[in-house]
């Protein structure tokens, strides 16, 4: 889990011409095929280190944010980029929450092995701080803030907190998304009537 | 040609004379009308109409005696079917073309050919129930390639006479509760595009499997039509995404290279039974693709004029000709099936656990069908199939249909996406898994089977009857939502179904799914091709077949996997999360050990 991976293998010497290809793959789809409704995110940066030479990698494989609409998305995903999210969000559009990783790497815990795999829950108070510190963070930027791990399509009270919290998209396993979505309407809803009859 | 009374032009057809000349001839009619200044080039030819078919049936009391065999027929019981045809077959042969129609036909012929015999047309029904939106008649008459001089093209014409009575248009009619009188025949004669040196297949305005309106989908093989149109081959596939192309973007966001093994040719005769034969395709011809990206988007725009002339999703055959290089349209005709469907609920099978897989092709539909294997060689043993059985064979074709009904699931060696037991299994709700190779082989007689199309585009029979769960819920307008719900997608080929569910987007698209499953490779085994030992070549040069070389293959088929999410929830956003293997999942990549570290 701790490995070579995200963007510190893409900024490695010996992966870019790896990541070129990818770059390629990505200036394709969005200028030559015209999906300009692609953005592009980066997974699991470490350090502001990384997150400088990244977006500067990008720009120089022709993925320049801002060039064409291009957005770039940073993945909240290592507790460093809740700490210092006001100054990874300098670099990027927003942030999607990685809600698997966070809670593991704040909790201390590798969900893959078994003896600690019951202590992960994302609901847990320290990853809600660091969830609460991101999300304030985006918001107070005025940039987009969302979550793609596992846990709002899993925990509906989880997901309920998220949107109590001022989060702006939940991004659900297909198979939940109809029932997720009529909840939190439903939801909504009754909160808005109980605010109604209490004036 | 001077006004005749019971043959015309197609130049002198459209849609007003389905009645007269059938769907198919009406239809060619109004594309030579009304589409060729679009740029929609359409064969010429012309039709015999329903009234001289009439006029042939009512001779001597042809009709009557017909009717009177047809009648108390049971069209389940296979035999009496059988015999059935085959008698109202062969009085059909023995009865002469009336006076008229046959100086007609001569005349007509005269004009199509200016005298030429060498010129070769093709023979086909259109029947005047056909086509009709609520019944595809996949592949329901005959149709005959590469006919050469005039008493060929009148035996020709006899024979599409007669198809009208083969087994199973008996058997489709009956079922279907076509009166049998009001059904009448028109046939046309067509000069035949030389796709036997070129390629031709079928493409519609929609996804076939998910109803997703925003794509043309084409299929292609070398060859003449009728090898894709039957399922004998496993033919390439493209998607054209509509809205880029009328951007005028380059459109094409996904391919798939298909096996593509025989192709049909003229053969050396010019009458029916002999004018066309089925060969080899070489491997080189095999292992690419037998449309340039330029034919691709051409023909997509075709399917776009097309779709615009007639308003709705359409079914549309083509064919490249090889030696002037034009592309024909055959056939345009409305798509039947995904088009009737409302996308307002959603209903999902899933497997609860699952087994050894056994055979994998194809999916088509997205259900799971479960019972027992019943390997079936040919149409003489189709009535081992009981109902609730899998039917295992290398293809089917029309001669099928009445025991495809009876099935909890088809299974076939060979075929693609479009070929008849795909229309038919789409058609009759039940799920086929088509183009498996060596299914016949790998499925033993008897044995219990699970067929699932539940799991995207690939299809997987599965050793036992598994348990499956089925969700359905209806939902009408979404209320409110305090929040945008987006979606996690993997698998690009699941995203044509989930872009109809309620959403903003996509809030995580992972390229993961697209390595593993559609690259395979690792991207610096990708990189250093050619300079790989020879057996790690050899699996990186069979895995980018169809592509110019390994690192394009890498790049485009990422472009396709991106693009194919892009395009299904476009113009929403869909934000693309780059690469997120770790060490160890790049290892199980072709040539991973290679270059990850333990």
């Amino acid at each position: 889990m701790l490995g070579f991976r995200g963007a510190s293998r893409y900024i490695a010497e010996s992966f870019r011409r790896c990541f070129e290809m990818e770059c390629q793959a990505m200036r394709r789809v969005r200028n030559e095929l015209g999906l300009a409704n692609v953005e592009i995110m980066v997974p699991f940066v470490r350090t502001l280190g990384e997150c400088a030479q990244v977006i500067e990698l990008l720009a120089a494989n022709g993925l320049k944010r801002g060039e064409n609409g291009l957005r770039l998305i940073m993945m909240c995903e290592v507790p460093s980029n809740a700490i210092l999210a006001e100054q990874f969000l300098e670099h990027f559009d927003g942030f999607s929450i990685g809600s698997n990783d966070l809670t593991q790497l704040t909790l201390g815990l590798d969900r893959d092995s078994g003896l600690v795999a019951d202590a992960f829950d994302e609901r847990d108070p320290a990853v809600k701080a660091m969830l609460r510190q991101a999300i304030q963070a985006c918001r107070k930027a005025g940039k987009y803030v969302g979550i793609c791990g596992q846990g709002p399509s899993d925990h509906l009270d989880f997901a309920k907190w998220l949107v109590h919290e001022g989060i702006e998209s939940l991004s659900l396993n297909p198979d939940t998304v109809v029932e997720t979505w009529l909840q939190l309407a439903r939801e909504a809803d009754a909160s808005a009537k109980a605010k109604v009859a209490a004036t | 040609m001077a006004r005749l009374k019971y043959v015309a032009n197609f130049d002198r057809l459209g849609m007003g004379d389905v009645e007269r000349f059938g769907g198919k001839n009406a239809s060619l009619g109004e594309m030579i009308g009304r589409l060729s200044k679009a740029g929609i080039r359409v064969p010429g030819g012309f039709a015999t109409d329903a009234e001289a078919y009439r006029e042939f049936i009512g001779q001597g009391g042809l009709k009557a005696r017909i009717e009177a065999r047809i009648d108390g027929l049971d069209p389940d019981d296979l035999e009496s079917l059988a015999s059935c045809g085959a008698d109202i077959r062969g009085w059909i042969e023995a009865t002469p073309f009336p006076e008229q129609l046959e100086a007609e036909i001569a005349q007509a012929y005269r004009e199509l050919t200016g005298g030429d015999d060498s010129v070769s047309v093709a023979v086909r029904s259109s029947a005047t129930a056909e086509d009709l939106p609520d019944a595809s008649f996949a592949g329901q008459q005959e149709t005959f390639l590469n006919i050469r001089g005039l008493p060929n093209v009148m035996v020709a014409l006899k024979r599409v006479f007669e198809s009208l009575y083969n087994d199973r248009a008996i058997s489709y009619r009956v079922h279907k509760g076509f009166e049998r009188s009001a059904v009448a025949l028109s046939a046309g004669v067509q000069r035949l595009a030389r796709s036997d040196r070129g390629a031709s297949g079928v493409m519609f305005t929609l996804d076939t499997e998910s109803g997703f309106r925003d794509v043309v989908f084409i299929t292609a093989s070398w060859g003449l039509g009728e090898m894709v149109v039957q399922g004998a081959v496993n033919p390439d596939e493209f998607y054209v995404h509509k809205p880029m192309l009328r951007q005028g973007k380059f459109p094409v966001i996904r391919r798939g290279l298909g096996s593509k093994s025989q192709k049909m040719v003229l053969g050396d005769q010019a009458s029916a039974g002999r004018s066309v034969r089925t060969v080899e395709v070489p491997e080189a011809d095999r292992n690419r693709f037998c449309l340039s990206d330029d034919d691709v988007v051409k023909l997509a725009r075709l399917a776009l004029r097309i779709e615009e002339h007639y308003q709705r999703p359409m079914d549309i055959e083509w064919a490249k000709d090889g030696v002037d290089g034009e592309i024909y349209i055959l056939q345009a005709r409305p798509e039947t099936v995904k088009s009737r469907k409302s996308g307002d609920s959603q209903e999902r099978y899933r497997l609860k656990r699952k087994s050894e897989i056994l055979a994998s092709g194809r999916a088509i539909g997205h259900k799971i069908g479960a019972g027992t294997v019943r390997v079936v060689k040919g149409a003489s043993e189709m009535g081992r199939v009981k109902p609730g059985d899998i039917i295992v064979t290398d293809m089917t074709d029309p001669n099928w249909e009445p025991v495809m009904k009876r099935a909890a699931a088809i299974v076939t060696n060979r075929g693609g996406r479009t070929c008849h037991a795909a229309i038919i299994a789409r058609e009759l709700g039940i799920p086929a898994v088509v183009g498996c190779g060596d299914a016949t082989a790998t499925l033993k007689d008897g044995e219990a089977c699970t067929v699932s199309c539940a799991e995207g585009d690939t299809g997987n029979v599965y050793r036992g009857i598994l348990e499956i769960e089925v969700t359905s819920r209806e939902y009408g307008e979404m209320p409110k939502c305090p929040v945008k719900i987006t979606m996690n997608i993997g698998n690009p080929h699941l995203a044509f179904d989930f872009q109809a569910l309620p959403n903003w987007g996509v809030g995580l698209a992972r390229l993961e799914f697209v390595i593993n499953n559609m690259i395979g490779v690792h991207p610096k085994a990708a990189l250093e091709y050619p300079d790989l030992p020879a057996d790690l070549k050899r699996e990186v040069e069979h895995a980018a077949r169809g592509y110019r070389d390994p690192r394009s293959f890498f790049v485009e088929k990422m472009t396709e996997g991106v693009a194919t999410i892009a395009a299904a929830f476009w113009p929403k956003p869909v934000i693309v999360r780059l690469s997120d293997f770790k060490s160890n999942e790049y290892k199980k990549l072709i040539g991973g050990a290679r270059y990850e570290p333990d």
